[in-house]
């Protein structure tokens, strides 16, 4: 073993920890309209969300959070920076059938059953829908006697719900959920939220989740990303400080509606808001 | 199209029926009177000539309905795997595109009797592949874009799922081509029966409906050329109502 040798190259540490589940470093990402005319939706968005940890993104309506969502999923490519998913590209982690996804169209195929819907990810890996597990996640999403109906014959709530349940099919490593529940009543949301949480108490998915709904974001996230008007850059990063597994009680709790105010107050104004100004 | 009321569909089934025996009452009558000349015979005579000649009308419907069958299957064969193979492989989309052009825009009364003259047996296939011509292009547009047609969520969905290729193919892009086929097939079951009527001009063995309606038309045996043109007309229609059911069945299951 002397000298003479070149180095090995660097092997991919496989134990999860070894790097954050997601790295977003100086991601910048411009769309050109035309010729000369172009827009910047994200810039320098520095972010490293730990392995198992669910981190809600929030802002004003096209700031951005879409467009995160897209370059996490491989979708878009950062105009600059670098996004990493346990340390490699996104594009390993869609190739292993490791990321589960529910965009804000929820984009069933019109012409399968919703039981066929969730079972699509296994067939798309080329495996046998495992038939326990699709039963099980139509009665988590609460469509049980549904299994048969297609999309059209579904509310647009239930067709969101199936969506859900085909991005948890294969128990994937991230989650990504955009405006899950934009088309739920707010009983159904606040039940779907309760529901999402169990879920997520039980096997701690990586998740981001980006919704227009404080409560939710708060309900259900550790850490939650404020980001500014268009280019969306992080304005805050909020940790939530509730436990868990988190109870329907909460919701009426004081210091959640305090949390909630202070979030909804960053939002909207165009500063920083007073107790993170300088951060 | 499909989800209007029953009764409303028995008033619109009850109005072209109507329509239908007021058009038959019309043309009987200007027949019998000889009101558009001695060459438009009432109809029920064309339909004694239909039930007196059965036999050869049988033959002659068998024979050009097979054709028209195996024209119309191949038609859409070709022009699926033309546009299948310029869906997966991009390069080839164009120079494809172009070949399918040029053999559709090939004159057809310049290429009945070259095909008779160069191709030995060429006599026996002329009508099926007059048939298959009038179809695969049509069937070839029709395709190549319902090949397009899924939507970008759809793709996103499928790209995030991480579907290779086939898998896309396969779950996506295929069933979402099936309106297209359907549509290619029923706009191309009438044009088989003109492709091959067209190609059963030079000559069919046993004498089809396209050969019937050249003889009886030269030798002005009126009754029966109406005859052999009702028939074919009448399984044009048949075949294409068909289709277009179907299609109405498919776009409520593969529609948005
Ligand atoms: N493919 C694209 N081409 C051009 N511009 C785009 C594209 N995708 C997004 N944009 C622009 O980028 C900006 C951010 O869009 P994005 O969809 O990420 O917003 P958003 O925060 O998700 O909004 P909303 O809350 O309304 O869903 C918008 O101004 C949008 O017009
Ligand atoms: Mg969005």
């Amino acid at each position: 073993m002397t000298g003479v040798l070149p180095d090995p190259p660097p092997i991919p540490d496989p134990r999860p920890g070894a790097h954050p589940a997601i790295s977003m470093a100086g991601v910048s990402k411009r769309f050109s309209l035309s010729r000369r005319q172009s827009i910047t939706a994200v810039e320098d968005i520095d972010l490293a969300v730990a392995h198992g940890e669910f981190v809600a993104v929030i802002g004003p309506s096209g700031c951005g959070k879409s467009t995160i969502l897209r370059m996490l999923a491989g979708l878009e490519t950062p105009t600059s920076g670098t996004v990493e998913l346990n340390g490699a590209s996104p594009a390993e982690l869609v190739a292993a059938h490791r990321l589960g996804v529910a965009f804000q169209e929820h984009a069933l195929l019109p012409w399968l059953s919703a039981w066929d819907n969730i079972a699509l990810p296994f067939r798309v890996m080329g495996a046998k829908p495992d038939a326990e597990r699709i039963t099980s996640l139509i009665r988590l999403v609460g469509l049980s006697g549904f299994e048969r109906a297609r999309p059209k014959q579904l509310s647009g709530g239930m067709r969101q719900r199936i969506a859900i349940a085909r991005a948890l099919a294969l128990e994937p490593d991230l989650l990504l959920l955009d405006e899950p529940f934009g088309a739920l009543d707010a009983v159904t949301r606040r039940r779907m939220n309760l529901e999402l949480q169990d879920i997520w108490a039980e096997q701690s998915i990586t998740s981001v989740l980006v919704t227009h709904s404080v409560d939710e974001a708060i309900f259900l996230a550790d850490r939650i990303i404020v980001l500014t008007e268009r280019p969306g850059r992080i304005k805050i990063i909020e940790d939530v400080p509730f436990g868990r597994p988190r109870r329907r009680e909460l919701m009426s709790a004081a210091d959640f509606h305090s949390l909630a105010d202070e979030l909804t107050l960053a939002i909207d104004s165009g500063e920083p808001s007073p107790s993170e100004a300088g951060a | 199209m499909g989800d209007r009321p029953a009764s409303e569909r028995w008033t619109a089934a009850a109005g072209g029926l109507a329509g239908i025996v007021m058009v038959g009452a019309a043309w009987e009558i200007s027949g019998r009177l000889g009101l558009l000349g001695n060459r438009w015979p009432p109809l029920s005579d064309i339909a004694a000539a239909l039930v007196e000649r059965r036999d050869v009308f049988f033959r002659a419907s068998t024979a050009t309905m097979t054709d028209a069958l195996a024209g119309w299957l191949a038609g859409l064969v070709i022009g699926f795997g033309l546009a299948l193979i310029g869906h997966l492989v991009p390069i080839l989309h164009r120079p494809i595109g172009r070949f399918a052009t040029i053999v559709n825009s090939v004159p057809w009364v310049a290429l009945g009797p070259l095909l008779v003259v160069a191709v030995a047996g060429a006599q026996r296939l002329t009508p099926l592949l007059f048939a298959t011509l009038a179809v695969f292009f049509a069937g070839f547009v029709s395709i190549s874009s319902g090949l397009r047609a899924s939507s970008a969520a759809h793709n996103d969905v499928l790209t995030a799922m991480g579907a290779g290729k086939w898998a896309r193919l396969r779950r996506l892009e295929l069933p979402a081509a099936v309106p297209s086929i359907v549509y290619a097939a029923k706009l191309g079951a009438p044009a088989a029966m003109f492709g091959v009527i067209f190609g059963e001009w030079f000559g069919s063995d046993p004498p089809a409906l396209g050969l019937l309606i050249v003889t009886t038309l030269r030798q002005l045996q009126t009754e029966l050329l109406w005859a052999s043109a009702t028939l074919t007309a009448l399984f044009a229609v048949v075949a294409f109502a068909l289709l277009a059911g179907l299609e109405r069945a498919t776009a409520a299951r593969y529609g948005p």
